[in-house]
């Protein structure tokens, strides 16, 4: 799975393209890691491009929002396809968390 | 993927084995994913299929073996007019995943748990779902209605 990193201002976006399988959840765990201290608390996950995920992922997801939101900051998803939408449904995540359609959206919601 | 594996995959079932190993994934998911193309599975059914796949397998690679060897896992998918099956065979400890403890879905961001979840979205995607013990075995067998078209 490959990650592009963007950055609008104070959010960084990343965009996630391909899988998201227990592998790559591994590899996107760190790059979480590394991407967020105090001076990067805001965040977008944009799921356009990304065709299937598990429960690594959305572990990997929840544990991103919650150092976020200890550092007062937040993360915010968007434009995921309705399969992948709907594994966030199931899982309840879409009750704490912000899914948006488009990235323009995520970016105004800060 | 070659047309050996096409011929096999048009037959009744399709059958394979995986190590124990994460890095499986890689060769799991271009079976399961060319196993619902020749079948004309829709996009939505070909994920959620591969979803409970990877779930049940990454189970198994967790939990089923205290050891640090190679053991085989064996994978028969089938696919008749409406439905898939699938059979997951482990030579691991016992371990029925139908008696795991749910995911907590009540909880808030604070105290949302991580375990489980994996095991709530193998129930919701499936129609079916059975666990038997045999022969030092655990053997799962999934069905997954897909409403498939006589191709």
């Amino acid at each position: 799975m490959e990650i592009i990193t963007n950055r609008d201002g104070e959010i960084l976006t990343l965009k996630l393209k391909g899988r998201l399988d227990t592998n790559a959840s591994m590899e996107f765990e760190q790059q979480v890691e590394e991407s967020t201290n105090q001076n990067t608390k805001n965040m977008i996950i944009d799921f356009s491009d990304l065709e299937y995920i598990c429960s690594s992922g959305l572990r990997v997801i929840i544990q991103a929002a919650k150092k976020l939101k200890s550092l007062q900051g937040e993360l915010v998803l968007c434009s995921m396809e309705d399969y992948i939408q709907e594994v966030f449904e199931i899982s309840g995540f879409d009750t704490f968390l912000k899914i948006f359609a488009s990235k323009e959206e995520a970016l105004k919601s800060f | 993927m070659t047309s050996d594996i096409d011929n096999i995959i048009k037959g009744k079932s399709f059958s394979f084995t995986l190590d124990n190993n994460f890095s499986e994934l890689d060769r799991l998911h271009p079976i399961v994913e060319h196993f619902g193309h020749v079948h004309g599975l829709e996009k939505r059914k070909k994920f959620e299929i591969n979803l409970v796949v990877e779930e049940i397998f990454t189970n198994i690679i967790s939990y089923a073996y205290e050891d640090k060897n190679d053991h085989p896992i064996l994978f028969i998918l089938l696919c008749d007019k409406n439905n898939v099956t699938i059979r997951i065979e482990d030579d691991g400890a016992p371990f029925n995943l139908l008696e795991a403890e749910p995911a907590d879905l009540k909880a808030d961001l604070e105290y949302r748990s991580i375990g489980g979840l994996g095991i709530h979205l193998i129930r919701k995607f499936v129609d079916e779902i059975k666990y038997q013990r045999q022969e030092n075995k655990n053997i799962i067998t999934i069905r997954i209605n897909c409403g498939i078209k006589e191709g």
